[in-house]
């Protein structure tokens, strides 16, 4: 590969400054002419029969515009299994169901109006667990599926069985086995842009949505299919996207508000601006999947793993979201993290009384991978082998088809792990460990190590796995590339920015991208799955040859050289082969001359029957969708990595303090490493948080936690020393080599802390968050004497 | 929703008039990082507000002999910038230090801390250990009100609704003494005591033992609370290990913590006993003696 000008360079952001100066528009500043207000009533119960609703007192207040209830509305299910609708009518299901919605002409009074409305109760008995939800006896949630067949079980009919090879078989071969269940809880995505919307109908009832989906068009489909539902089946929807204050995947589902703007604006024909507070962020925000698992593992007298075996419950509260699907992404874990020649993994989602889960970073992974690393560890203690070097023995390798039959190309694992664990100073520590020299006071240091497996080269999770772009060249040089992909603050805009450049072979200030907006870019599938950056730029990649194919076709007539004699470099067509080999005298243009691309495409413009250079593709990868045994390679590019975590655990609070974090992640390559330093920091942030302190709790299914005082994101202040370790592997698959690096930050954090936790006291915490209470509880079940340990010399 | 008049008079006397004249729906506001959320939590309903943060003389530190006055008005960043605030009364820098974040110190002040009375107001414990009073200005003239009867309830103080309060009026401990505030969180800032508490310890001369000692933690109670049992328990004892550990055990049934979705009654309970030991060491080494210091948060 030739010199690179612009990729892997630190690059900031190209919308830091915008960010931080303010001038970035969020949907929060953004105002539409005789815009009205909307604001949503939600239920009082977590279950229970709607009597009646009387909405008159709000619809005689003054500055109301419109008031909804689910009566107003046509049918028009939304979600994954279409067992939701945008205002509930008979029934309510969770404590955020939506009940009714006002629009009025400032929030204040939309909210006064709110007050105003009266509902009628029949409160019926609800289920808060998925256990209680599948006992017998227990209330149905559903009673009738979307094409109204009874329902007769809270359980989903959703198929997640995944066999490879014969569990019972390396059960048996096994001299060493561990088991254990493990519990993870409802966590918030908590953007700091909350959730909000625009919708807008113009005179001939065309749909403009001003949206912070990570999904435009996929979202586009859906509102589509409700204005069909609405009588407006002959309306176009048009998604503009503004700056996103994160997505997480929050954004991967088109939710409820997002219709109830719609019709609002369709009763009001005036713009209508639904826009969460924090508090409504936290309740009628979807969460991650809790679950709970049960996980056994066992290896041969080598310590070679012979089988794993998990059993999961996924609490899906009261609807079902594309969240519903993580368990085809928890298999890529459960199949594929080390080498395991046996894996049985079954999944059922249960409807329950509780907010309801959707997609989260990592895409359950993280849940996961929290099960089967805490499992490994047992393992390895059962083992007598030493954590780190069990990792090693089984690690992935370059070239292995695995059971679920991925095919790993590059693999970094070992040297990941490898790393981490020198980093960390493992033998240093586990020598002092052994002489006791762990411990201060009341204070013992442990070490933990976890490692993950994620899709790095996007997901045929959806039929089409694609991207389209269109490059456009002006008469000045410069290059707009338009794109499907959404920026949620990730950093793709500035990466494509610097792949384009270099593919096509232009000054970095030369290129803009062009986003965001359904009307104008192609389509793309979305922002998930770590996709971006990798699909985006093998799509730049291929529709830069496309574009300079176009320009050397040009400039070879204008140059009278052949177009293979021709290069683009910085903006300058450069003839990069002598001409002479061919016998032909050259016109214009010695080999090493140059002259600026500007001239070559203004003299193409401006000659008769003039040209303007323009390029499109449509880049799918080679992904394949799961069969009907969930086989098949997934993704044509595999991302690893692994966390090693220092804790100082505090025998006499229980409290758990992070003194070392080392993340180590295969990339393939290092597009910018700064923005991919800053994605590792914010995933491991966010992996800390799910492991020590973040929760929404629920009580009787309603969040008793919801604001950011007591929901306990991590802060500056908490400073986790984040070490990121970047590993270069050089996919073939990638855009220059590179992998998706978007969400495994946040994976492997939870059990590589709480292995750390274990190192240190000798607790197995197998339920997050690992809050200093469960720590403590935990030590004094060991019946530890703390007086003694804890007595300071004096 | 309805409007809410604000006022900012200059003087006590006019801010007295406004409250009579407003009503009972007025309400005093100063640094605002409590009125503000109580109200967006619809906890308090004023029809109007009464800044009384243009009112003179209400803000800054006066040592004065043996006595320190400190305005209502004084910000938590102006306690965290005086020096000498430090290294004299070392338990109240602890608790300002770890309090909300740098933006709300900027705003919120002591009075404000104090009048809330919360159960789990950091000042709060350390003032009471050091035996504040607080000054009380209202329709019927000045008083000083010690903080030992200041907090009647959550939220409740023996203020008349009209009272302002102008300063704190805090006895300085001397040089044999030292102190320390340790809070309970679970993270390193923006974040409620699950517990907190304060020790301000005073040696006797030949700093063998323990001439005085006073206790007092939050969250424990509806009020903050002095720990009798456990200041017992310390006075005219050895300043060793095993004397704050007794007096850990005498902690005693003055305490009613409770279950909430933020902590364990349980856990509350443990935590009172290990943070004893820890704030008394800590003060005990910033006197000098061998022991371990601990930050004021853990």
């Amino acid at each position: 590969m030739s010199e690179l000008n612009y990729v892997g360079r630190r690059l900031p952001k190209v919308d830091a400054r915008d960010k931080v100066t303010g001038r970035a528009v969020y949907i929060n500043d953004l105002k539409r002419p005789g815009m009205l207000h909307g604001k949503i009533l939600y239920s009082a119960h977590p279950h229970a029969i709607v009597k009646s609703i009387d909405v008159s007192r709000a619809r005689a207040l003054p500055g109301v515009r419109a008031v909804l209830t689910g009566q107003d509305i046509p049918e028009m299910p939304i979600g994954f299994l279409q067992d939701n609708r945008p205002l509930k009518k008979d029934r309510v299901r969770t404590c955020r169901d939506e009940i009714a919605a006002v629009a009025a002409v400032d929030q204040e009074t939309a909210a006064e109006a709110l007050e105003l409305i009266r509902v009628e109760y029949e409160p019926l008995p609800a289920v808060f667990t998925p256990e209680e939800a599948l006992a017998e006896g227990a209330p149905l949630i559903h009673e009738y599926d979307a094409k109204g067949k009874p329902i007769t079980s809270n359980k989903l009919k959703l198929p997640w069985k995944l066999i490879c090879g014969d569990v019972e078989e390396g059960r048996g071969r096994s001299r060493h086995v561990a088991q254990g269940t493990y519990r993870t809880t409802w966590i918030n995505h908590c953007c700091l842009g909350t959730s909000g919307v625009i919708a807008e109908f113009d005179l001939d009832r065309n749909l403009t949505m001003y949206s912070i989906t990570q999904i435009p068009y996929l979202a586009q489909n859906d509102y589509l299919a409700a204005l069909k539902a609405m009588g407006l089946g002959r309306s176009r929807v048009r998604v503009v996207c503004q700056t996103i204050g994160g997505g997480f995947g929050s954004k991967l589902d088109t939710h409820c508000y997002e219709f109830i703007a719609i019709l609002l604006a369709q009763a009001t024909g005036k713009p209508v601006k639904i826009q969460f507070n924090r508090e409504e962020e936290f309740l009628a925000q979807a969460t991650r999947q809790p679950v709970v698992m049960e996980v056994s593992q066992g290896c041969d007298h080598n310590g070679r793993l012979a089988f794993r075996d998990v059993h999961m419950l996924l609490d899906n509260g009261g609807y079902t979201s594309w969240g519903a699907t993580t368990p085809s992404v928890m298999m890529v874990p459960i199949s594929s993290l080390y080498r395991v020649p046996n894996v049985r993994y079954v999944a059922d989602c249960v409807y329950t009384n509780n907010l309801y889960a959707q997609a989260m970073r990592g895409y359950g992974n993280p849940q996961a991978t929290f099960g089967i690393e805490s499992n490994l560890d047992q393992l390895a203690l059962e083992a007598g082998i030493d954590p780190v070097e069990f990792r090693l023995i089984n690690a992935n390798q370059g070239g292995d088809v695995t059971p679920q039959r991925f095919v790993v190309k590059t693999c970094g694992l070992p040297e990941c792990i490898e790393k981490v664990r020198d980093g960390l100073g493992w033998p240093e520590h586990r020598k002092a460990r052994e002489e006791g020299r762990n411990r201060d006071g009341h204070k013992v240091r442990g070490q933990g190590v976890a490692s993950l497996i994620h899709v790095g080269g996007g997901a045929r999770v959806y039929r089409s796995d694609g991207h389209g772009m269109i490059m456009k060249l002006d008469d000045f040089g410069q290059l707009k590339v338009f794109t499907g992909a959404v920026e949620i603050g990730q950093g793709n805009e500035t990466v494509l920015r610097q792949v384009a450049a270099e593919a096509v072979g232009l000054c970095i200030e030369d290129v803009q991208v062009v986003s965001h907006d359904t009307d104008i870019c192609p389509w793309d599938v979305g922002t998930h799955a770590s996709r971006a950056a990798f699909i985006s730029g093998n799509a730049a990649i291929q529709c830069a040859a496309e574009l300079r194919r176009k320009i050397f076709e040009l400039a070879a007539a204008q140059l009278e050289v052949g177009p293979d004699d021709l290069d683009l470099r910085q903006g300058m067509v450069v003839v990069a082969r002598g001409a002479e080999a061919e016998g032909q005298r050259l016109a214009v243009t010695e080999k090493g001359e140059s002259i600026p691309l500007s001239k070559v495409l203004r003299r193409g413009h401006f000659s008769p029957q003039g040209r303007m250079i323009i390029a499109e593709t449509f880049y799918d990868p080679p992904n394949e969708m799961l069969d009907k045994e969930f086989k098949g390679n997934l993704s044509c590019s595999w991302a690893f990595g692994a966390s090693g975590v220092e804790v100082e655990v505090d025998l006499q609070t229980g409290q758990v303090r992070i003194l070392k974090y080392l993340a180590a992640h295969d990339v393939g390559r290092a597009l910018n490493p700064m923005l991919l330093e800053g994605q590792i920091y914010g995933g491991s942030m966010m992996g800390v948080g799910m492991a020590l302190s973040e929760e929404v709790k629920l009580e009787r299914g309603r969040p008793v936690n919801g604001n950011f005082l007591d929901y306990k994101l991590l802060t500056a202040k908490d400073r986790v020393p984040i070490t990121p370790i970047i590993v270069e592997t050089d996919d073939p698959a990638g855009p220059y080599g590179a992998k998706g690096v978007g969400e495994p930050g946040c994976v492997p954090s939870a059990p590589a802390i709480a292995n750390a936790i274990f190192d240190a006291v000798g607790v197995r915490i197998s339920e997050l968050p690992i809050t200093p209470e469960r720590v403590l509880r935990a030590l004094r079940e060991k019946k530890e004497d703390y007086c003694r340990i804890a007595r300071p010399a004096c | 929703m309805k409007d809410i008049s604000y006022h900012k008079p200059i003087t006590l006397e006019e801010a007295l008039t406004l409250k009579r004249e407003l009503g009972p729906g007025a309400h005093y506001i100063s640094g605002g990082t409590d009125v503000m959320v109580l109200r967006r939590q619809r906890k308090l309903d004023p029809t109007a507000l009464i800044s009384l943060l243009h009112v003179g003389g209400l803000a800054g530190l006066r040592w004065e002999g043996e006595v320190l006055r400190l305005g209502a008005a004084t910000t938590l960043c102006d306690i965290l910038a005086d020096r000498g605030l430090h290294e004299r009364l070392p338990a109240l820098t602890d608790a300002v230090r770890v309090m909300g974040s740098t933006q709300m110190r900027n705003v919120a002040t002591m009075g404000g801390n104090v009048m809330s009375a919360a159960p789990s107001g950091d000042t709060l414990c350390p003032l009471l250990c050091l035996g504040a009073s607080c000054r009380l200005v209202g329709e019927e003239g000045e008083r000083l009100v010690p903080l030992d009867e200041f907090f009647v309830g959550p939220r409740q103080n023996a203020a008349r609704p009209e009272e302002i309060l102008t300063e704190l009026v805090v006895p300085l401990p001397g040089p044999r003494s030292s102190g320390a505030f340790i809070k309970l969180t679970r993270r390193a800032a923006l974040d409620l005591a699950l517990l907190n508490m304060a020790v301000q310890l005073w040696l006797s001369p030949d700093g063998a033992r323990l001439e005085k000692a006073r206790v007092a933690a939050g969250v424990v109670a509806p009020t903050p609370l002095r720990l009798c049992g456990a200041e017992e328990a310390l006075t005219g004892q050895p300043a060793t290990t095993a004397t704050l550990e007794r007096a850990a055990q005498a902690i005693g049934g003055e305490c009613s913590p409770r279950d909430s979705h933020r902590c364990s009654a349980w856990y509350r309970e443990e935590m009172l006993r290990v943070l004893l030991v820890r704030a008394a060491s800590t003060a005990l080494a910033r006197l000098g003696l061998d022991f371990a210091l601990s930050g004021p948060e853990i």
